[in-house]
């Protein structure tokens, strides 16, 4: 039975770790897009210095927001009842 | 948290979720019909190609441009509406934010949908991704919409959890999703400190992102040279229009889950009231700009401008145009600033006035400019085909739809905050006002 309850454990956090990781997924392909993008912009000399202000600015957002989350679902593990 | 008394008492906020009546699947029956036609009208878009809609030379965009920056704007009812209010410690909060967050989820997802269905080849939406250019506000467009969307979901996500895990602590269906989404949460002191200090976080981050979101929508119109389009006041007008809107839609989604299960004793009159009162700030807000975009035009009296403005004032679209101001400033000054009519009946119709108001708006920003461009061609004309109206009507249909879904599943209303609330508020409020209000002894000291 200990084996058993371990065993669901480790699914669970396989999930919910799963979960987590299409957030991180997401804040990586926006800054691959984003980077992109500047790439472009030097390559046909169009404005490069209004797209990195974007960029950074949204690079940044993605990352905060992946960051928030991971703080708190680790937050919540590690706030677990001793023994739980 | 002492989970057990939560339930004795808020027992009736679980039970949408656990009791489903014959009527709900009457309703869902219907709205997946309404869902379905436009599914079909949509492929049959894709196979003959733009020409099934009305848009053509110059109106060439039409009813899904218009929906998605209204829908969009009603996305500000949530996140918005719920950091304001959270953020200046409104108590009265508590029952609505829940509803105002997934009113931002459903329609960004709707929204967001609007461009790619207005372009004749989807597939062509790729090309943003290997060329796209990053002057162009159509792509800050993108990337705020993305950022908004994102922010909103985690905003809505982060103050469910302790209501998961109620959920799961109770056992039943869909179990195994509680216990996931729950993320082990017991309600811990620390628990509860790195929830509350995250959510804090994420309010001060989602009010720029969301006024952000529609500032840009509106550059795609003012950063054109189009009559009607290129003004300065543009930004903030479609952000005090978007609250606007979104106001009216909570109060909409309020009442009709009021009605529905009997939330009478969670949502009260007085919520009711505060929101009216806020509805009729922006009706005198929205008043205001929209005075101040037409007086400035008027003034400058430049042809191709004036060719839109009188083809708003007293053209083609001025029936539209006055039903607009009838529906966005004479009804809700009406009866929201009339004690007798200021009742939830009348707040209500003052909402759905609103919300058929601003759809009309969007449309008068749309149309109107496109039909009179500032080449010389006659003046265009745009009637909205099958496939447009019966999209919208998906559009619709998938936001109701959206909220039923997610009423099986989650309760509407914030049971630990209305918890928090009943245990802690007055005690906050109280230290609060003693922060505030000079102490007694200081002013009797005054006195003598």
């Amino acid at each position: 039975m200990p084996g058993k309850i371990k065993s669901f454990f480790g699914k669970l956090i396989f999930i919910q770790i799963i979960l987590l990781s299409f957030l991180w997924m997401l804040a990586a392909g926006m800054t691959l897009l984003l980077i992109n993008l500047v790439h472009v912009s030097y390559e046909v000399n169009d404005h490069q210095s209004a797209s990195i202000a974007i960029s950074i600015l949204g690079i940044a957002i993605f990352w905060v927001l992946a960051g928030i989350l991971t703080y708190v679902l680790f937050g919540l593990y590690k706030g677990r009842k001793k023994g739980a | 948290m002492d989970n057990h008394q939560i339930l004795d008492e808020d027992e009736i906020l679980f039970r949408p979720i656990y009791q489903t009546g014959k009527g709900f699947y009457v309703l869902a029956a219907a709205l997946l019909t309404v869902f379905m036609f436009g599914v079909v009208m949509y492929i049959r878009q894709l196979i003959f190609g733009l020409g099934v809609t009305g848009m053509n030379e110059p109106v060439t965009w039409g009813f899904y441009i218009i929906s998605f920056v209204f829908f969009i704007g009603i996305s500000h009812a949530g996140t918005l509406i719920s950091a304001i209010l959270r953020l200046s410690k409104a108590e009265w909060r508590r029952p609505i934010t829940r509803m105002a967050e997934v009113i931002t989820g459903i329609v960004l997802l709707i929204g967001g949908l609007h461009p790619i269905i207005d372009l004749g080849r989807p597939d062509r939406i790729l090309n943003i991704f290997e060329r796209g250019r990053l002057q162009s506000p159509l792509l800050w467009d993108l990337t705020s919409i993305t950022a908004y969307f994102t922010a909103s979901t985690i905003y809505l996500y982060l103050p469910l959890i302790p209501d998961i895990a109620l959920l799961r602590d109770r056992g039943g269906r869909f179990n195994k999703l509680y216990t996931i989404l729950s993320w082990g949460y017991e309600g811990t002191e620390r628990q509860k400190h790195v929830l509350e200090r995250a959510i804090n976080i994420l309010m001060i981050m989602v009010i720029p992102i969301a006024i952000s979101v529609h500032t840009v929508i509106s550059w795609i119109f003012s950063m054109t040279l189009q009559p009607g389009w290129h003004s300065t006041i543009f930004g903030p007008y479609f952000v005090v229009g978007a609250i606007f809107s979104g106001i009216a839609a909570l109060i909409i989604v309020m009442i009709a889950f009021r009605k529905t299960f009997h939330f009478d004793d969670y949502l009260k009159k007085i919520h009711f009231n505060y929101l009216g009162t806020l509805l009729l700030v922006m009706s005198l807000l929205w008043f205001y700009f929209t005075f101040a975009e037409y007086l400035t035009t008027f003034y400058g009296h430049e042809p191709p401008e004036m060719r839109v403005f009188l083809y708003k004032f007293t053209g083609g679209y001025s029936p539209f145009f006055w039903l607009m101001v009838f529906c966005n400033f004479i009804v809700p000054v009406v009866f929201l600033s009339n004690k007798k009519l200021k009742t939830i009946p009348g707040i209500l119709v003052a909402s759905i006035a609103v919300v058929i108001g601003m759809w009309l708006e969007r449309l008068i920003i749309v149309v109107p400019s496109l039909a009179n461009p500032r080449l010389p061609f006659p003046t265009g004309i745009y009637i909205p085909s099958l496939t447009e109206i019966s999209l919208l009507a998906a559009a619709i249909a998938a936001f109701i739809l959206g909220f039923m879904v997610f009423s099986k599943l989650f309760p509407l209303i914030s049971i630990w905050e209305i918890k928090v609330g009943r245990e802690e508020s007055v005690r906050i409020v109280s230290e609060r006002l003693n922060e505030y209000l000079p102490s007694k002894g200081h002013i009797r000291k005054q006195i003598v």
